[in-house]
């Protein structure tokens, strides 16, 4: 009977790029199933992709399969099977992230004006507010009070996140476009997809993110919300209060996921704007 | 401690004669290989044929079979 042929198990990913793990030998054929290794990317010259490749004879790429990022560094359990869902990217793609929206509010007026914007749709802006958070509190998700619907072209996707002070996307809500261009003015309450606990105290960020263009309230969503503070049942609950100011940084385009990175380069600070709430 | 990810692989039926299946680390922006990654505890399970039996040509079959777990008797 043939031997099955085992190349290395362990090694370590030098010049080459790649471990041969496998090689069918001859006669035989193999239906595989499932895939796992740990890539350690502690002296990892960079971020990188753990991937499964399967080659033929003569080297060509059969496929290729890339799990989700990791930064250099980091170190990752990976398993690879069959009808997995396509991972959101780690990090929002490079020319998400070639613009800045930056945002004034007159708190007791809710209104913003977007000053700064470097590249129009369809562009996306991410607005938001930081402030800082104590440790333990449940986020469910984000009221926001909608003072004028959008008309015209809305954008193809609207979310609100809130952003980890790393950067992160901690949690978000789904696609929210087909709301805030329709109903009733006033306050909303938009749930994220799941509730996220503060782990720590720090500076959290509420953001909206939007692709395409809006038409008749500026050129971008973010220009129809604003917050009163004081209202019952939204000031009681909001972790964003007269203290908060207000940031730009970069745009991005495309659909948020939790763990997603938001560059928060460029964050500048100016003035107070509370027009987001959370519960 | 290693973060848990998962990936999707292609659902084959058959991979034949010097197929190879490889891990890389490779580059998020170009794809070029990333030096530096080490990789260790190494699974691949499959259902395997080794070829034709001793007396005739039917296939002779074992698995499922952990690849890397040593050879097969």
């Amino acid at each position: 009977m043939a031997q099955q042929q085992i190349k290395g198990l362990t090694g370590n990913l030098g010049t080459s790029g790649s471990l041969e793990v496998y090689e069918v030998p001859g006669a035989a054929t193999v239906e595989p199933f499932t895939a796992s290794a740990v890539f350690d990317g502690t002296g990892a010259s960079g971020p990188f992709l753990p991937c499964l490749t399967f080659k033929t004879i003569t080297g060509a790429i059969i496929a290729r399969c890339p799990a989700p990022e990791v930064a250099a560094g980091d170190t990752a359990e990976v398993s690879w099977f069959p009808r997995v869902a396509p991972a959101a990217p780690a990090v929002l793609p490079a020319y998400w992230q070639n613009a800045y929206f930056a945002e004034t509010c007159d708190r007791t007026s809710a209104a913003m004006t977007p000053v700064g914007l470097a590249v129009d749709p369809p562009g996306v802006g991410y607005v938001g507010f930081q402030q800082e958070q104590p440790a333990g509190l449940v986020v469910s998700g984000l009221w926001v009070f909608l003072t004028q619907l959008a008309s015209g072209t809305p954008p193809t996707n609207m979310q609100f996140a809130l952003i980890d002070s790393n950067g992160y996307v901690a949690a978000v809500t789904a696609n929210v476009t087909s709301t805030v261009s329709s109903g009733a003015l006033g306050y909303r309450f938009y749930s994220f997809s799941g509730t996220y606990t503060l782990p720590s105290a720090g500076w959290y960020y509420a953001a909206s993110c939007s692709t395409g263009s809006w038409t008749g309230v500026g050129s971008h969503g973010p220009s129809a919300y604003g917050m009163t503070p004081g209202i019952t049942g939204v000031s009681s609950t909001s972790i964003f209060d007269p203290i908060d100011r207000a940031f730009a940084f970069s745009m991005a385009l495309g659909t948020l996921g939790v763990g997603d990175l938001v560059p928060l380069t460029g964050v500048t600070p100016s003035g107070q704007v509370p027009w987001y709430g959370l519960a | 401690m290693a973060a848990p990810l998962t990936a999707s692989m292609p659902q084959f039926t058959q991979l034949g004669y010097n197929t190879t299946i490889v891990m890389e680390a490779l580059d998020p922006s170009t794809g070029a290989a990333v030096d530096g990654v080490s990789v260790t505890g190494v699974e691949l399970w499959a259902d395997v044929t080794l070829g034709v039996s001793e007396t005739g040509s039917e296939p002779y079959a074992v698995g499922p079979y952990m690849l890397t777990g040593g050879p097969a008797a």
